[in-house]
């Protein structure tokens, strides 16, 4: 009897011996578990990308994304930009600079940040972030931000002056984008003056009049994230920027520096 | 007489289509690998053809979005939609901002 109860004590013993580190150990993290997930495609580097980005919507915080998505490979950019999209579906409402970090080096998920995650006010911060954040669509990023302020704040002459003197870089644009204002959405209007904003202002409504059919819809209010700018012969259904006449694309015109 | 007809077996084998491959992973990377490492244009058509031939979800999708990053803000309406098509809802979208974004194609 006793060698029974030593024999069921001695297997206690190893049974709990066993199991204690399993206890103490930490469980996986989220961003482990899904790395984990993806493991059997470790030997097909797209794959394995893919993989990564199509789960990662899941992972809780930038600390995990930064723990993740630079495992992507060449996907790491759109694991990013997924990420980043997700969360404009998700109850957590984070800070757009939080966002932007998130993006990394992708300027594409910095640029649907800036249209979409950045709360109106001043036109000419949200130029200065176009050009801090993403050099490389730089231009399209500040016709969107112009497009929205005319169409959505109607500024008087005393605003679009002040605009244009706090971003010289991008006065005839301003311009420009008051001519559509003018021409297209009756939401403003030219002045008489000879400073680079106003001249530029009468070409693009003389342009747009003769050419009314070019005229963009207004952009919405709110850009859901996702949606793309449709730049082409048909502009903005879904509410990017408008086009110029002539151009493939919304391109403000050149700077007046 | 044989080293030639050696050669031409030999030739023949490592050139061997997709096509004759038996389902599973390497008939999978062999699809993958004539779209991502193609020497030549590979068409919208010739995409969905090829992706279509990819059994695993992962590799056929993952091939789809590297194709997709090579002709951003290129393609045209309809073939954006076939090509988006074959991903699932998660990755549509993203999908289809890279094909129609004219600032992404300059």
């Amino acid at each position: 009897m006793s060698a029974l109860r030593l024999a069921l004590a001695t297997l206690l013993m190893a049974c709990g011996q066993a199991g204690s580190p399993a206890v103490d150990a930490p469980p996986p993290t989220m961003a482990e578990s899904l790395l984990a997930t993806c493991a059997s495609y470790a030997d097909a580097p797209d794959a394995y990308g893919f993989c990564i980005t199509e789960r990662v919507a899941t992972l809780p915080s930038p600390e995990s994304v930064e723990a993740v998505c630079p495992k992507a490979g060449t996907f790491e950019n759109e694991c990013r930009a997924a990420w980043v999209l997700a969360q404009s579906r998700s109850n957590v409402q984070r800070p757009p600079e939080e966002l932007l970090a998130a993006c990394g080096s992708n300027q594409d998920c910095k640029f649907q940040v800036l249209d979409t995650r950045y709360p109106r006010g001043d036109v000419a911060e949200a130029v200065k972030r176009c050009e801090k954040h993403v050099a490389d669509y730089a231009r399209d990023c500040v016709g969107h931000a112009l497009h929205r302020w005319v169409a959505e704040q109607k500024p008087d002459d005393a605003e679009v002056a002040r605009v244009a003197a706090a971003v010289p870089r991008y006065a005839v644009a301003v311009g420009h984008y008051m001519g559509i204002a003018d021409a297209c959405h009756g939401t403003a209007h030219c002045g008489e003056g000879d400073s680079p904003a106003e001249v530029s202002c009468r070409a693009s409504r003389d342009d747009f009049r003769a050419f009314s059919i070019r005229c963009p819809k207004l952009p919405p209010k709110n850009v859901p994230l996702a949606s793309p700018p449709r730049e082409g012969p048909n502009p903005h259904p879904g509410g990017g920027a408008p086009q110029m006449p002539g151009a493939a694309a919304p391109r403000p015109p050149p700077s007046t520096e | 007489m044989a080293v030639p007809l050696l050669s031409l077996f030999l030739f023949a084998a490592c050139d061997a289509p997709c096509e004759s491959t038996a389902p599973g992973p390497t008939r999978d990377t062999c699809f993958h690998d004539r779209v991502t490492e193609a020497d030549v244009e590979v068409s919208a058509d010739s995409l969905v053809r090829y992706a279509g031939e990819i059994a695993d979800p992962m590799m056929r999708q993952a091939t789809v979005m590297v194709w997709v990053r090579e002709h951003r803000g290129g393609v045209a309406d309809t073939d954006r939609d076939r090509v988006c098509g074959l991903l699932q809802e998660g990755q549509r979208m993203a999908c289809e901002r890279q094909l129609s974004a004219a600032h992404l194609g300059r």
